[in-house]
């Protein structure tokens, strides 16, 4: 067959990169103000303190990241987190860690393909399934504890989140290294990930192509909540208590790291390598706001302000 | 005429498809060969499109049956076409927008390992090979489906058909985007593809195109199918003859239109040198008590030619003049405020509120809500009175004004969708496919409405429809669109549909002229 | 006149009647079960707790109409309530309600806007200004309660109408009034149902969907305001915790009361019946001293329920 002139197709590499990556960008920004406003900023030990509250939030956050892609919301995530906790705290004492932790695990992976079931099902938006979830699990938990948040008296427990590997490195950021990883080879390596891709892009071609959606996202909200039961045991070990409150405001944050990785909320588009950015320069900031004095409630009020811009922003681009 | 003993590859047997009010297919029987270039020809509605949808398994038939290769199949699903090798190549491109081309390629095929996990460097690999391969064509896998054109996504739609061993590929309109060169090229692959054995179906208003590339022809119309024939045993009048179904003279007196009479009638609308996006250099101009009809195939640029005289679509440039004054329209209310009204060709998705009551559709414009409302406050009793006028005088069915929408019959809804527009008592009219999807019974009435506005009110009145016994009847002067622009203009004497088909489907974009 | 209000009135019950069936079982429900439930005290407690999720329900009907919905309103009502008491000594009672009016209408105008102009996901948009004014009213005096002690702005809740109905209730009746009269007999009410049933074909109807979408979230906004008013006039305090949880319940009643969240129907008559139904189930709740968590959890399951009934009807 005669050579055709070749199409070459421009290379728009790099400038996919650059739209992928920006908030890594900005995050080197943040760092360079945070340096001049606070010497203190660039230290080992201030960065330390930082990445020690910051595995947790992460965590769900990739999560989150998983349930967006697909186009579309899990709100029940910090109720799942102090249900887990409140769980936990009652029946450590009879089944021990092992078969405790198991049990909760999977309560958070029924609770979330639960929301997924109805979500499929019946088709109702992700957004009311999981309010209704957040509600109802959040109430059951104060419930359970009478409002009183219950202690957890086993001390071999608190090493879930207390213990480190050389003495060194805290377990909780081997957990999230260890997700983060998972996460990056499950939606970039694994076919199922790609499935997750495929969904959020365009549902009606993916069925076309015969991928079984419902099953689908069924599975990712089950996963999401698995990894809400898991954050609540390490959040459990580290306040040794079992408190309803305990999941209080790490929804917002979740959602605020995946937006401003630049994952779009409509599914199909981003990823959690943006949400691992997102994240940094959430407890940056946070951290710069601190060492500036500002006063918490402020914080909150310019972290929504910027989650905000940064979300007119990113439409903007696309 | 079908030779009997053929061994064909695909065969449907007596299909028969309702579409609640309309018999779609009716009792039609198609074959197709191995290793041929068949195309599939018809007006709109007449039934290729179902017939292909039924074919790759987006939908049922209701009666008939289906065989592949000599053996009973029932495709209940596109997955089920894919496995028998068929493969439809919509007008809607589904592919995946963010997503890399050759994830596009081998959606649901991915290369993977036992434990699932995928290896993009043979899939990507594999996909630049395949596009150069089949179509000589080198192609960046890794790039992302929303960096392409539409000749390119095509191509990864057609690569993706290939990569599921397609053998038998229906394209539905593919050229309706493509410029010259990238037709070229489609053709190229199209041919390569039945040199290696495979079967296109191509479905396409473009008549010249189908001279070109089609090896056997099957005509359709009214659900029916007519013939199917060797293309170069029949010349384009038969064809067009066979998709119209009159043998009306295509010998006809053609009064091609090179100055308009400027005599006592008024100019209404005048439209000079307007530009966008989807529309070139339109000149065009009405006058009282005329219709002036849009004819041309299907993204010809008629619909997209209102939309920016009435301010839905951005204009880049053009002059617009009512009456003589230039007037400046931006946006939709502009339009209605300076008398040029659009009634959508979508009554469904674009014009009409299928929840709110009879009664608020019909005032349901700026306009009109403001006209009898005082402070924004209105009375319900002014509202019906002035609702209950325009009922009667299109002769609406309704069981009462505070009636939704929904429960109205499509002639009806169509109506009410005419019926808001005129409360705004416009001058110009651009009524788009304004009597698709109704019964015959409504067609007449409307049509009747139509040439009251004209002629009795004096309106002047753009029509833009696919039906082209609806141009005939109605249209004092007819402008042929082709690629977004005006290329021919004629008065509406002694024209035949087969004459006006031949116009729409072969017409060369020439230099354009002031009509 | 009358036959054509009373036609009007029977036609509207009907379509609403299985909300106000089901609140009519809840009744008989709270008459049998607590000898108190059914006592005029009662009752008026009932109505006059309802008064506040009453006026922010109507604002979020709006809102939900037009095919968004409304996150921010619990802590508008914190943040203006505060704003509000603080300002009062310093320009008087009337100039601070202005200014609070004002605030709440300027506030819900700028969600509009960014929701409109930008075409932000309501969703989003309403949880991040959830999150600052949340926050901006944290930050005034870090939390601590202000007490009021302007009598005139205390008896603006503290009264009632005709010795018996506290005035409360009088003023989410006249909202309520308001908000049905605006979207039944207003162009703009048509406007709002428009743009929320289909937003294209609005537009092509020369209806700007863009001032549409910021009015309506400046009248939430509004309500708000009133709701943050009366609110710190009952209780005598402006605090930043005052309107927590009025965005959840708000939607729960919106839902229950039939309105899809898609936009485009319902009405506020059937707001008005899930108001009711919460208003009387928390009422029971508490007269049998079920703890308010149980409340929670009940209310989840209603918002659920409610939505698949509503999409069953659809179907």
């Amino acid at each position: 067959m005669q050579k055709r002139k070749n199409l070459i197709l421009e290379n728009t590499k790099i400038r996919n990169l650059v739209r992928k990556y920006l908030i890594f960008l900005i995050l080197i920004v943040l760092l360079i103000v945070g340096h001049l406003s606070d010497p203190m900023f660039i230290t080992l030990r201030n960065q330390k303190n930082i990445m020690l509250n910051f595995s947790v939030p992460f965590i769900l956050s990739i999560g989150q990241t998983m349930v967006i892609l697909t186009g579309g919301i899990d709100l029940s995530i910090g109720s799942v987190v102090s249900l887990t906790g409140v769980t936990l705290a009652f029946i450590l004492p009879k089944t021990g860690i092992l078969l405790g932790v198991i049990i909760v695990l999977l309560m958070g992976g029924a609770i979330g393909a639960l929301n997924g079931y109805i979500i499929s099902r019946f088709k109702i938006l992700p957004f009311l399934v999981t309010l209704s979830s957040m509600i109802v699990y959040e109430g059951l938990a104060f419930i359970v504890t009478g409002s009183v948040p219950v202690p957890i008296t086993i001390p071999a427990f608190y090493k879930i989140d207390y213990g480190s590997i050389f003495g060194v490195i805290p377990l909780p950021v081997i957990y999230s290294a260890i997700t983060f990883i998972l996460s990056v080879i499950f939606l970039n390596y694994h076919v199922i990930g790609r499935r997750v891709y495929q969904l959020g892009n365009d549902e009606k071609t993916a069925k076309l192509a015969g991928i079984k959606v419902n099953r689908l996202k069924i599975g990712i909200y089950m996963l999401n909540g698995f990894i809400a039961a898991f954050c609540g045991i390490i959040v459990a070990s580290r306040i040794k208590l079992g408190a309803p409150t305990a999941g209080k405001g790490f929804l917002f944050d979740s959602i605020a790291a995946v937006c401003l990785g630049g994952t779009s909320l409509m599914g199909g588009q981003g990823g959690v390598i943006g949400t691992l950015g997102g994240m940094l320069l959430m407890v940056n900031l946070k951290n710069i706001l601190v060492l500036n004095d500002v006063s918490i409630y402020i914080q909150d009020a310019i972290r929504g302000v910027i989650i905000l811009i940064s979300v007119i922003a990113l439409s903007k681009a696309r | 005429m079908i030779e009997v003993g053929q061994n064909y590859y695909i065969e449907m047997k007596s299909i028969v498809k309702r579409f609640t009010a309309t018999l779609a297919l009716d009792h039609v029987d198609f074959f197709v060969n191995k290793g041929e270039i068949h195309c599939l020809v018809g007006e709109n509605g007449a039934g290729k499109s179902t017939l292909m949808k039924i074919m790759s398994g987006v939908i049922q038939p209701d009666e008939g049956k289906i065989f592949v290769g000599g053996t009973r199949v029932k495709i209940d699903h596109p997955s089920i076409a894919h496995r028998l090798s068929i493969s439809l190549i919509p007008q809607e491109l589904n592919l995946l927008p963010t997503l890399t081309v050759g994830e596009n390629v081998f959606l649901g095929l991915e290369p993977k390992n036992s434990l699932g996990f995928i290896n993009w460097e043979e899939l990507h690999r594999k996909t630049e090979n395949q596009i150069y391969q089949e179509f000589g064509i080198k192609i960046n896998s890794r790039a992302l489906i929303s960096d392409l054109s539409v000749a390119q996504k095509q191509l990864v739609m057609v690569a993706r058909a290939l990569q599921w061993g397609s053998k038998i590929l229906i394209l539905d309109e593919p050229t309706a985007r493509l410029s010259k060169e990238e037709i070229k090229m489609l053709f190229e692959i199209v041919k390569s593809f039945r040199e290696k054995g495979g079967t296109v179906i191509y479905i396409s208003h473009h008549l010249e195109e189908v001279k070109e590339i089609g090896d056997r022809i099957t005509i359709f119309r009214d659900g029916k199918r007519i013939i199917t024939e060797k293309v170069q045993n029949l010349s384009l009048d038969k064809i067009i003859e066979y998709m119209i179904g009159k043998k009306r003279t295509t010998r006809t007196s053609l009064t091609k239109l090179v100055k308009h009479d400027e005599n006592s009638k008024k100019k209404l609308l005048e439209v000079r040198g307007m530009l966008n996006k989807k529309v070139r250099n339109i000149n065009l101009g009405v006058y009282e008590g005329e219709i002036v009809a849009l004819a041309g195939v299907t993204g010809s640029g008629r619909s997209e030619i209102a939309r920016a005289i009435c301010g839905i679509d951005t204009r880049e440039k053009g002059e617009i003049k009512l009456m003589g004054k230039k007037v400046k329209i931006r946006n939709p209310v502009d339009a209605i405020r300076n008398g040029i009204i659009y009634v959508p060709e979508d009554r469904k998705s674009q014009g009409i509120f299928l929840k709110m009551s009879v009664c608020k559709n019909l005032l349901l414009n700026k306009k009109t809500l403001e006209d009898l409302s005082t402070l924004n406050f209105y009375l319900m009793r002014v509202f019906k009175s002035t609702a209950q006028k325009f009922v009667e005088l299109l002769n609406i069915v309704i069981p009462s004004l505070d009636a939704p929408c929904l429960s109205l019959s499509g002639g009806n809804q169509q109506k009410v969708l005419l019926g808001k527009w005129l409360t705004t008592n416009p001058t110009v009219i651009i009524l788009d496919e304004p009597t698709r999807g109704i019964d015959v019974g409504v067609k007449f009435e409307f049509y009747e409405i139509i040439k009251k506005l004209a002629k009795e009110h004096r309106k002047g009145i753009i029509l833009i429809s696919s039906e082209l016994s609806e141009i005939i009847k109605l249209s004092d002067r007819i402008l042929i669109l082709k690629k977004g622009r005006i290329v021919r203009a004629y008065l509406n004497k002694n024209l035949s549909e087969a004459k006006l088909l031949n116009l729409i489907t072969t017409v060369e974009v020439e230099n354009e002229t002031k009509h | 006149m009358k036959q054509n209000i009373k036609f009007i009135f029977m036609r509207l019950l009907r379509s609403y009647y299985n909300i106000y069936l089901v609140l009519f079982i809840i009744f008989v429900i709270g008459l049998a079960s607590h000898p108190i439930f059914g006592a005029s005290q009662n009752l008026i407690n009932i109505l006059r707790q309802i008064s506040i999720l009453l006026i922010i329900s109507v604002g979020q009907n709006f809102v939900i109409l037009i095919g968004g919905i409304d996150l921010s309103v619990g802590s508008v009502i914190s943040f203006i309530s505060v704003f509000v008491v603080g300002v009062l000594p310093t320009i008087g009672p009337f100039l601070s309600i202005l200014a609070g009016l004002t605030l709440g209408f300027i506030i819900g105008a700028i969600n509009g806007l960014i929701i409109a102009k930008f075409k932000i996901m309501p969703f989003i948009m309403t949880f991040c200004s959830w999150v600052i004014y949340q926050g901006l009213a944290l930050s005034f005096r870090e939390g601590a309660c202000m007490n009021v002690y302007e009598p005139s702005y205390l008896k603006l809740s503290s009264s009632y109408i005709f010795g018996i109905l506290p005035a409360p209730i009088l003023y989410s009746l006249i909202v309520f009034s308001v908000g049905i009269l605006v979207l039944s007999r207003t162009t703009f009410g048509v406007r709002v149902y428009a743009v929320g049933g289909n937003e294209e074909a609005a537009r092509l109807s020369g209806i700007n969907p863009v001032y549409t979408k910021i009015f309506v979230y400046a009248i939430s906004g509004f309500f708000a305001g009133v709701a943050a008013v009366i609110l710190s006039s009952l209780l005598q305090i402006g605090h930043a915790l005052m309107g927590v949880g009025y965005e959840l319940d708000s939607i729960a009643a919106v839902c229950i009361g039939g309105t899809p969240l898609t936009g485009g129907e319902g009405s506020i008559i059937g707001t008005l019946g899930g108001v009711l139904i919460m208003g009387t189930i928390k009422n029971l709740f508490n007269l049998h001293g079920i703890s308010p968590y149980v409340q929670q959890i009940a209310t989840g399951m209603i918002i659920l329920i409610a939505v698949l009934i509503a999409q069953k009807k659809h179907q």
